[in-house]
């Protein structure tokens, strides 16, 4: 047993802030921001902006930021789910497999969602029902995915005892080696 | 604790559906009382002088997405903003007014 803690960088200044703006945005869209209102579209806007930005990032960010580090190949997850079953998990990796899936999936959620918004604003969409119900329909569909991301974390680090909020607030996480 | 994890996101997640954006109330007189469509229409083209993309019913409002000029400054050619309103469907009064630009 060691006596030596270590601070080990996990998230990065761009993936923090992305994530905890985006999370913002989207609460407020759905909950408070009138739908249609100025500030609705500008909080989706941002949001759709932020998305685009993060997915460059993926292929062009620090390592953990990487969509290759943790794109959830059915191998990873094998491997993933056997490691959680023997406890022997790796506390300087940031998304584990199925965690990376959940970001993949809310990424191209939060995509048609902002994306479809801006396009009931263009002429040729203009009350169009099809591009209103995806936009609800889409909305709806990130918000459930939303709550399970949210148990997920707070289920995952109960049950690894590796702390998982704050290295998203601060980038690091204290390691006992 | 997984059982009440799981309770307690079902009952979570079936609260977090989003509602159709809310008309709220155009009225609270019954059908009967209300403008007829074709009524409600001639009166957006022909008094108000808007074009009707789409009509539709909702909740207790007639609502509309369509186009209307823009107030324009002095001579330019009529430009038309997009705009979305909700009526009330016993005398026509504009309820609510979005306008796109």
């Amino acid at each position: 047993m060691s006596a030596i803690t270590e601070k080990v960088k996990i998230w990065d200044p761009f993936v923090r802030l992305f994530h905890w703006t985006v999370a913002t945005l989207f609460l407020l869209d759905f909950w408070v921001l009138e739908d249609g209102d100025p500030p609705h579209e500008w909080a989706g806007y941002v949001v759709g902006g932020l998305v685009g930005l993060r997915f460059v990032w993926g292929f062009i960010g620090p390592p953990n930021a990487r969509f290759a580090s943790f794109f959830p190949t059915p191998k990873r997850v094998k491997h993933h789910l056997h490691d959680l079953k023997s406890k022997q998990l790796d506390p300087t990796e940031g998304h584990n497999p199925l965690g990376g899936a959940m970001v993949i999936a809310l990424l191209v959620m939060l995509g048609i969602v902002s994306f479809s918004g801006w396009m009931q604003t263009w002429d040729r969409f203009w009350g169009v029902d099809w591009v209103e119900e995806l936009h609800e329909t889409s909305a709806n569909i990130t918000m459930i995915m939303v709550v399970i991301h949210v148990s997920a974390v707070v289920l995952m680090g109960r049950v690894t005892g590796i702390p998982l909020i704050g290295p998203m607030l601060t980038g690091k996480r204290k390691i006992n080696r | 604790m997984l059982k009440q994890t799981l309770f307690t996101l079902i009952a979570a997640t079936s609260l977090m559906t989003a509602q159709a954006a809310l008309a709220g109330d155009c009225t609270e007189e019954p059908r009967e009382n209300w403008m007829s469509e074709l009524d409600m229409q001639k009166m957006i083209v022909n008094d108000m002088g808007y074009t009707i993309y789409k009509f539709k019913i909702d909740d207790t409002c007639y609502e509309i997405y369509g186009k209307r000029p823009v107030a324009s400054d002095d001579g330019e050619e009529d430009k038309m903003e997009k705009i979305e309103i909700y009526f009330n469907p016993v005398n026509g009064e504009v309820v609510k007014e979005k306008v796109e630009d």
